[in-house]
């Protein structure tokens, strides 16, 4: 009997003993089996674009048949440029909310799609036979197919007003200060890419900034920028910034002030300075940071001046000078940096807000259409909707809000995977926002659908054409080859070339004079000396609009790592002061109205300014606390000015609030030791002929470009199926992020963000220990994991020096909050109970990569991870060792972490010391 | 009559408590880890303590029948049942808490190397095969050792059902008639059986203490370590013989020189234990690894400084009063210095195991670590266990052996 033989025999025989071994992580795929074959070939990129903020930006959309999996951002495109903010790359969850798919409600009771609609149609037949006005809210698009619908119903009636604002009305004060200093309805966005030095007015642009994926692109181009922040919060882009200076809201204004004197002193407008002098006679300005004077002597036509959109009209208007006398000598540059951005459309509906806001007397029909005055912080619109009587509501939005519990009719809006839509860009050109997925819920609607069909009832003569056949008609007139069209819709719909982005404008006619005398008048007001709380919307979540997604919700804070709540962020001496503890709830008292908040105490911020990251938790707590109905009330906390402040009171209390905290920082004295180069005096461990050693799968990534954004942990969850596990697991020191961001405070208080994730260690200590073997090194060097063969003796976890390795303590399905369907990525095994899992360097890429390229005959084959596809700044390389390392040399520059452990790791960290 | 009550008070509370551990257990098995103190960084919780505890306890029984046996120490007569038998019973409940502590503990049977049509083998570099191999040849060898000592002492078998005791009995009496030859043949193998368990004995500790030295975790990570854990092992299993045998002797009788010769060598074991807890933190002088110096002060933190000091004085100071023949020979003073030995050693392992798990290596932070009330209850549940087993046990065999007194 050969050894063969043998083995047959005694399996056969323990078969009989009933003790064999199985794979018990089958049955988890059966649920997808029987949809998806285990080929990728009818994977579809789908390229789309997202509507943020009102600019689109260009996505992919990688879906398998109906399930879309993976969001990445359009490299090509002109705003984003490969950049993806959290919302979108969140907004997958969305999509498969279970709590989004609901029927559509009429006077309390559910109905069809179809009869609510024929009861919104009644009603709006009914209002204008009584010649009452009705006003329809929606987020600011530019589309020009629904502007043309629009249009239509607008010639024919003008009872019928619709009101599109973008979210969290950013322009405001951008579009006051406009007038003021231009007299011209533009929107200029600095172009960083050129710039050598940024001095930055409390603009968080690397998070809670509109304009998040323009910046971030723009930022990763130029990576030789320096930054210095003056801002009154702590913000990731402050964290970031070469020299941060804090200081307090007033004071905004007095700093813009003493960088003008100093412009106009350096740059021989002479009579402007004395101007100056002559207006500001007598008012004490601050003095300028001795390390900021240089920049300001030598580099001045590289210097761009950036400024907080929620800062008063006074302060946009000191920047936009700024930026002007930076350039004035070289016209060039100032033309390249402007970008514009046509306000016409805003400011047509911002008159409409203001006329409905001024005669609220004269509508008595009110059609919410995915905006909901509640998240966008508008308190003066919340104010005249409350007035109105939920009879007079209409509310088409993604979710059951509470407007939408006040509304006689609701129904649910569809996601924008779901449905079609154009989009004009920055650049007038126009681009599609494809259907990606057939809508899930068949009682749901679009809102330009809804639009189209209000257009159709109103306009007799109308054809009354489905939707999208209706979208490419109105295209068809504008081209005679249809077949340029179609190509058009699979790229992206791109229908008219870009224009020019550039505009010119007359400094010359400008009358400094006046706009000194303007804001000399706004800085007389003294200082206050009352507290006031700075209000951040939170872009991620829009403020708490989608605050039901759960991915979003357990991302750990940028700088804070505050995971699940929105705490109130409070000076170090003004916690002394009131003797507030770190982590207690605070009571804020504004008015008669009053809230308690967790909070959190920050050194570095200035005494009188406490902030407050917004985020209407509602929607989450309805869905979540189903039986505790007691949601917090944080709608005093929507501010009635436009930079978003409130005055309060703030009051300690004795609860304790435990703090769900992701971040871990490393001492500055140990990060030389923690991070050195690789210590070579070791041979291969797996030195086997097959693989060359130069074959194995390698990642750098570099600490010097790293952002702290958190991107990576977000992306890699959503690639890997990795569960959300919820606040009180974090609380136990259960979270399952295979990749986790610690950071490093610099002696200058920049600070640094390192990426850390499964090291793919060479001497991997966790692959001899494995009683089992259920994790072991491929050829191609990576640390693989078998989840079927693990059994949870955790020995792999103890051993990791890194701490990378997680431990399922309850299956995926029981572990993720909220989770239908069961995996967002159908090529990745959702793990059982009990067992451990890791960074596989997304492993089923490789193996789709691989396969590919043996079936095309290629030898060399390159492979993407999804944190690396993610990055907005590039900081991650990821591929084969001889292709990212090229040289010795190169090696002998990166640095991996704990060397002494010998542990030989695949992920390199470019670091330099000399810059901490 | 009044000992009767107590004894019948403290097998009700063993049984409250192991059936409390049973449920417990049964808890776990089912809905997983979740109710556990553990987390990702402190992975390895107060099972794996109680594990390393219980094994340790085992050794005192071969030592004291083995070794000490080969030594031709008479002294050992009395208390050698007992301390095989307390080996035998901690050996089970030790195997016990691996099992339940595995992720998924139905598949524990992948750790044996079974042929399958898959080709899959237990990975053999993996220290907890060298403990289950070493665990379950202790404990096979421990059992058939057992059952030889009580070979002799057949006859006084204490069976309440007169058919099971005649059937067992007249099985038995097939190996056992007492007649010269027997002896001649039992001694014999008793003496072979001493000497392979000797080995063993040494080798199942160290190959226990694999677990945390082949590891690359600083002070878990030293050549020192398979000792002292042979060494501790003997000591709490000194300590917990000599705690038994005192509470024993109340109904039996063993000679107050096999307690005071115990007393001796927990005092020696002491000194031996003090050394190598010593050794660490000169470890830690010599090589002035940032590593091991922050990990040894973790025991004096804020969190552990309580357990570190009552450590001490149990294991370390107490014992010192047995150098006094006074308290030596008292059983009261017996008792108590035992009984804290046993626990102190208890908080030894933790203090070993739980600082070096919750120690971050990257960031140079502690992870605390906080075990739950399912944690504790396994933990006093195995105590119950093994006070009822043992209680049960001596109910049938009788523990001080008739035919050696």
């Amino acid at each position: 009997m050969n050894r063969r033989d043998f083995t047959k025999f005694l399996t056969t025989s323990s078969l009989l003993l009933g003790v064999s071994c199985h794979r018990p992580e089958i049955f988890h795929f059966t649920n997808v089996k029987q949809e998806h074959s285990t080929s990728y070939e009818n994977i579809i990129k789908y390229c789309t674009n997202f509507h943020f903020a009102n600019f689109p930006i260009g996505i992919f959309v990688e879906t398998y048949e109906k399930l879309p999996f993976r969001i990445t951002g359009d490299k090509i495109n002109f705003f984003n440029k490969g950049v993806v903010p959290k919302s979108a790359l969140g907004s997958i969850y969305n999509l498969y909310d279970k709590h989004r798919l609901s029927k559509p409600v009429v006077n309390g009771k559910e109905t069809s799609l179809n009869e609510a609609l024929e009861h919104i149609f009644a009603k709006i037949e009914k209002n204008l036979a009584q010649d009452k006005m009705i006003a329809v809210f929606m987020p600011l698009i530019n589309s020009p197919f629904l502007k043309f619908k629009i249009s239509q119903i607008e010639n024919f009636t003008d009872k019928i007003i619709f009101i599109g604002i973008p979210p969290f009305d950013f322009f405001s004060s951008q579009h006051q200060a406009n007038y003021i200093s231009l007299k011209k309805n533009l929107y200029l966005l600095n172009d960083i890419t050129k710039a050598t030095t940024i001095i930055n007015f409390g603009r968080d642009f690397l998070e809670h900034d509109p304009f998040y994926p323009f910046f971030v692109s723009r930022l990763s181009d130029n990576r030789n920028l320096k930054i210095f922040t003056f801002e009154d919060t702590y913000s990731l882009t402050g964290a970031n910034s070469d020299v941060r200076i804090p200081i307090r809201l007033n004071d905004y204004l007095m700093f813009g002030l003493s960088f003008l004197k100093k412009l106009l002193q350096t740059s021989n407008q002479k009579n402007f300075y004395e101007n100056f002098i002559d207006t500001f006679n007598g008012i004490e300005l601050p003095t300028i940071p001795e390390n900021i004077l240089p920049h300001l002597e030598y580099q001045l036509p590289n210097i761009h001046f950036l400024c907080n959109d929620y800062l008063p009209p006074s302060m946009q208007v000191i920047n936009l000078l700024l930026n002007f006398f930076s350039k004035i000598n070289s016209p060039k540059s100032l033309k390249e940096k402007l970008i514009s951005l046509d306000l016409q459309y805003y400011t047509q509906n911002k008159q409409k807000l203001e006329k409905f806001l001024k005669y609220p007397d004269e509508f008595n029909l009110l059609i919410f259409l995915d905006y909901d005055p509640y998240f966008y912080i508008n308190s003066s619109l919340l104010k005249q909707v409350g007035e109105f009587s939920p009879e007079n509501l209409i509310t088409l939005s993604l979710y059951k809000s509470k407007l939408s519990e006040n509304s006689g009719i609701f129904i649910p809006l569809q996601h924008y995977l779901e449905y079609w839509l154009d989009l004009e860009n920055l650049d007038k050109s126009v681009c599609s926002q494809q259907q990606i997925v057939l809508p899930f819920n068949t009682h749901s609607i679009s809102l330009p659908e809804f639009i189209c069909l209000i257009s159709n009832k109103i306009e007799p003569n109308a054809t009354t054409n489905i939707y999208s056949d209706e979208l490419i008609d109105f295209y068809k007139k504008f081209y005679n080859d249809t077949s340029e069209l179609s190509e058009n819709i699979r790229n992206g719909l791109f229908l008219t070339s870009a224009k020019s982005l550039e505009i010119e404008i007359d400094f010359k006619a400008l009358n400094v004079q006046s706009i000194f005398n303007f804001l000399k008048s706004e800085i007389i007001s003294p200082t206050k000396n009352t507290l006031s709380i700075r209000i951040i919307p939170e872009q991620d979540t829009y403020a708490g609009m989608y605050s039901n997604n759960v991915y979003l919700k357990e991302l750990p804070s940028s700088v804070e790592g505050v995971s699940w709540d929105t705490p109130i962020f409070i000076p170090s001496q003004l916690a002394q002061e009131k003797e507030i503890i770190n982590y207690s709830k605070i009571k804020i008292l504004s008015g008669s109205n009053s809230t308690t908040l967790p909070c959190v105490v920050l050194a570095n911020i200035t005494i009188h300014s406490p902030f407050l990251i917004y985020r209407n938790n509602y929607y989450f707590e309805q869905f979540f606390h189903r039986n505790n109905p007691k949601a917090a009330n944080f709608d005093f906390l929507i501010p009635n000015i436009s930079e978003l402040t409130i005055n309060c009171e703030i009051q300690p209390t004795n609860d304790k609030f435990e703090v769900a905290k992701l971040n871990r920082t490393i001492a500055l004295e140990e990060i030389s030791q923690k991070l050195a180069p690789l210590i070579e005096n070791s041979t291969q461990m797996y030195s086997n002929k097959i693989q060359p050693p130069g074959n194995k799968w390698t990642m750098i990534i570099d600490v010097d470009k790293c952002i702290g954004c958190n991107l990576c942990i977000l992306a890699c969850q959503i690639e890997n199926n990795i569960p959300v596990v919820g606040k009180e697991q974090i609380l136990q020191k259960r979270d399952l992020y295979w990749i986790n961001v610690i950071q490093l405070k610099t002696r200058n208080g920049k600070r640094k963000f390192i990426p850390i994730l499964c090291q793919h260690c060479d001497y991997a200590p966790c692959e001899s220990v494995c009683p089992v073997g259920a994790t072991s090194h491929t050829t191609d060097g990576i640390n693989e994991m078998t989840y079927s063969r693990c059994i949870g003796s955790r020995f792999c976890m103890a051993n990791c020096p890194y701490n990378v390795r997680r431990f399922n303590f309850k299956g995926a399905e029981d572990t993720h909050i909220n989770f239908e369907p069961k995996m967002t990525n159908p090529f990745v095994t959702l793990r059982s109970r009990g067992i451990t899992e890791k960074c596989s360097f997304c492993i089923h890429r490789i193996n789709f990569e691989r396969t590919k390229s043996s079936l095309f005959g290629i030898k060399d084959f390159s492979v993407t991870t999804a944190c690396q596809e993610i990055c907005p700044v590039s900081a991650i390389t990821f591929g084969r060792k001889s292709n990212i390392l090229i040289g010795s040399e190169k090696i002998k520059d990166l640095k991996v972490l704990l060397p002494n452990l010998n542990t030989l790791p695949n992920v390199f960290y470019k670091i330099e010391y000399e810059n901490l | 009559m009044k000992i009767y009550n107590i004894k019948k008070k403290i097998i009700i509370a063993s049984a409250v408590l192991s059936s409390l551990g049973l449920l417990t257990a049964i808890y776990t098995f089912i809905y997983g880890l979740e109710s556990w103190g553990i987390h990702k960084k402190v992975v390895w919780g107060i099972a794996i303590v109680n594990f390393v505890f219980w094994i340790g306890n085992s050794h005192s029984g071969t030592l004291i029948s083995a070794i000490l046996y080969l030594l031709r120490q008479e002294w050992r007569h009395p208390i050698h049942r007992i301390a095989e038998t307390i080996t035998i019973i901690s050996i089970f409940i030790a195997a016990f808490f691996p099992l339940i502590h595995l992720g998924r503990p139905w598949f524990f049977y992948w750790l044996f190397p079974l042929p399958n049509q898959t080709s899959l083998w237990p990975n053999f570099k993996s220290p907890l095969i060298w403990d289950l191999i070493a665990i379950f040849t202790y404990m096979f060898l421990s059992f058939l050792f057992w059952f030889l000592g009580i070979l002799p002492d057949y006859q006084h078998f204490k069976f309440k059902n007169p058919k099971i005791k005649h059937k067992i009995l007249s099985f038995l009496s097939k190996f056992w008639s007492g007649s010269t030859v027997n002896w001649v043949e039992y001694r014999w193998t008793y003496n072979l059986f001493a000497g392979i368990l000797t080995f063993v004995v040494v080798s199942v500790h160290s190959i226990v203490s694999f677990d945390f030295s082949v590891t690359i975790l600083p002070v878990w990570h030293s050549t020192m370590l398979p000792v002292y854990f042979v060494v501790g092992a003997i000591y709490s299993g000194l300590a917990l013989l000599l705690f038994v045998s005192v509470i024993i002797s109340i109904e039996e009788h063993i000679s107050e020189h096999s307690r005071v010769n115990l007393s001796k060598l927990i005092l020696t074991f002491s000194y031996f234990t003090l050394y190598f807890y010593l050794l660490e933190y000169f470890y830690e002088f010599y090589s002035q690894d940032q590593n091991i110096k922050s990990l040894l002060s973790l025991r004096f933190d804020s969190s552990y400084l309580w357990m570190t000091i009552i450590m001490i004085l149990q294991i370390f100071i107490l014992p010192q009063f047995l150098w006094l023949k006074k308290i030596r020979e008292n059983t009261k003073f017996q008792l108590l210095i035992s009984s804290n030995v046993v626990i102190g050693m208890w908080f030894e392992r933790f203090l070993l195991i739980i600082p070096t798990l919750s120690y971050d290596l990257v960031v140079n932070e502690k992870i605390s670590y906080v075990p739950t009330f399912i944690d504790y209850s396994l933990t006093f549940g195995s105590l119950g266990f093994f006070i009822l087993s043992f209680c049960v046990i001596g109910k049938i065999i009788p523990m001080v052996p008739k035919s050696e007194t």
